[in-house]
């Protein structure tokens, strides 16, 4: 009975209460509700705005006829694409693919015969690796990979600057393709990284890149005019590591 | 997500991403001006569900790449979904239960998650930090895409990371563990102070305790 006097005080707070719960309620909905404005509008802006989802196109190839000039030998295939930009083409093997790189120790492959390595360019253009005319660099390439991306314009350097044998033949085999990494396609990726060496689009399988036993990307492979393995290594190594292990392999 | 392409759909959760950045730095604004404190504890009831839509959007788009389009989650990927998957999952119950000490919980593995996707985003852009080469599996130098030129997947996680950490940490939390003992409390209350009389309860310790606890 002591408390009557404070009952009719009461609902007057609850009411402050009541009142400000409610209007906490209802800026609360307006903070859902403009959130979901934004997320339908940012939808539509990416809907809208969006390019086409990216594709992997492989070129068509069929048998070459008499006159084949692609220099493959036996099995000779020629595009019938007429400049068709492809971002993968079937590759031509022969001989014995080599062992995938160790991560460590003594690379089993060096001093073993290579395979033999044909395809295509971007374009549907032969190209052939061919070590008698001449030491070769096989240089594996992966547009998404950022090693790659910086190993590149080391290269670059090297050949601008004099740097490389000029008999040595340096060969980039664009492989690893996705569609859905970045940088592709890599028909645009290479000349706009300034590669100017001739390309071979590997297969969607990555034929070439398991032939020559790639262990990582960028992935370098050096051949001896009769087509012996010199050397073999995974990673970037700038522009000084590369015209050592060159100048080492073929002595 | 059936009616957009691959590449609209990056767009779209990048901007999503884009927006918990947003979320977190007006947090961390109204935090540090004065008059913002008020905004913030008008926002308090909320923190935890929008904490929970921004770790279960994370955890939506992470599962769309993967298991959609088959974007193969490298190891540090791996780190940062262990957090916010777990986080989201933490949130929602923290949520429903009006638990003001989900931040205890979700703090650790935010913060967790945020330095793994800070590493991650610093390894895209210097990937020689820690290898010279990209692996024949799953790379975590290399990037699916880079939306506006910077916004990667590891940078939407650090936005949703630290979305998550500004709501749990600079919003004062509202609610109590104890929701169930609240709610026969606020029926008591709310059934007034006859009621009360009637049931022979002393009126003054309830009122307290019914008092929503903010």
């Amino acid at each position: 009975m002591a408390k009557q006097p404070n009952r009719p005080s009461r609902p007057a707070p609850r009411a402050a209460d009541a009142a400000g719960a409610t209007s906490r309620r209802s800026s609360l909905l307006w903070l859902w509700v403009a959130l979901g404005v934004v997320v339908v509008l940012l939808a539509g802006f990416a809907i809208l705005s969006a390019g086409d989802d990216e594709e992997l196109t492989v070129g068509t190839t069929v048998p070459a006829g008499d006159g084949a000039t692609d220099g493959t030998g036996d099995g000779a295939t020629e595009t019938t694409g007429g400049g068709q930009i492809a971002e993968a083409w079937p590759v031509e093997i022969t001989g014995t693919a080599l062992v995938q790189l160790p991560r460590d120790g003594d690379d089993p492959a060096l001093g073993t015969t290579a395979p033999g390595l044909s395809g295509f360019g971007f374009d549907g253009t032969p190209v052939a690796v061919d070590p008698s005319e001449g030491p070769v660099m096989l240089v594996f390439l992966a547009h998404w990979c950022p090693h790659c991306n910086r190993e590149i314009p080391e290269l670059n350097a090297l050949r601008d600057g004099g740097g490389l044998p000029a008999d040595l033949q340096v060969v980039g085999i664009a492989t690893g393709t996705d569609p859905n990494a970045e940088n592709f396609p890599p028909s645009e990726w290479i000349p706009r990284m300034d590669w100017t060496w001739p390309v071979i689009a590997d297969s969607p399988d990555y034929l070439a890149a398991s032939a020559f036993g790639l262990s990582g990307f960028p992935f370098t492979v050096i051949l001896d005019t009769d087509g012996t393995v010199l050397d073999r290594w995974s990673g970037e190594i700038g522009r000084d590591g590369i015209a050592e292990r060159v100048a080492a392999a073929l002595g | 997500m059936a009616v957009m392409s691959l590449s609209a759909a990056e767009r779209f959760l990048s901007l999503l991403a884009l927006l918990a950045g947003v979320i977190a730095v007006a947090v961390v604004v109204l935090r540090v001006v004065p008059a913002g404190r008020a905004t913030l504890s008008q926002l308090a009831p909320a923190s935890r569900w929008l904490a929970f839509a921004i770790a279960a959007t994370a955890m939506a788009g992470s599962l769309y790449f993967s298991e959609v389009h088959e974007f193969e989650p490298c190891k540090l990927c791996w780190y940062q979904r262990i957090a916010m998957f777990s986080s989201a999952i933490v949130l929602l119950v923290a949520a429903l239960r009006r638990d003001r000490n989900a931040r205890w919980y979700v703090v650790p593995l935010a913060g967790a998650g945020i330095v793994v996707s800070i590493y991650h985003y610093l390894l895209e852009w210097y990937p020689q930090l820690e290898t010279g080469a990209c692996s024949v599996s799953v790379p975590c130098t290399a990037v699916w895409y880079r939306e506006f030129g910077f916004v990667t997947l590891s940078f939407s996680a650090l936005c949703g990371f630290a979305a998550i950490l500004a709501l749990m940490l600079f919003v004062p939390q509202a609610g109590g563990v104890t929701d169930v003992t609240d709610a026969i409390d606020d029926a008591i209350v709310a059934a007034g102070p006859d009621q009360e009389a009637r049931h022979g309860q002393a009126t003054e310790p309830s009122v307290p305790t019914g008092t929503p606890s903010r």
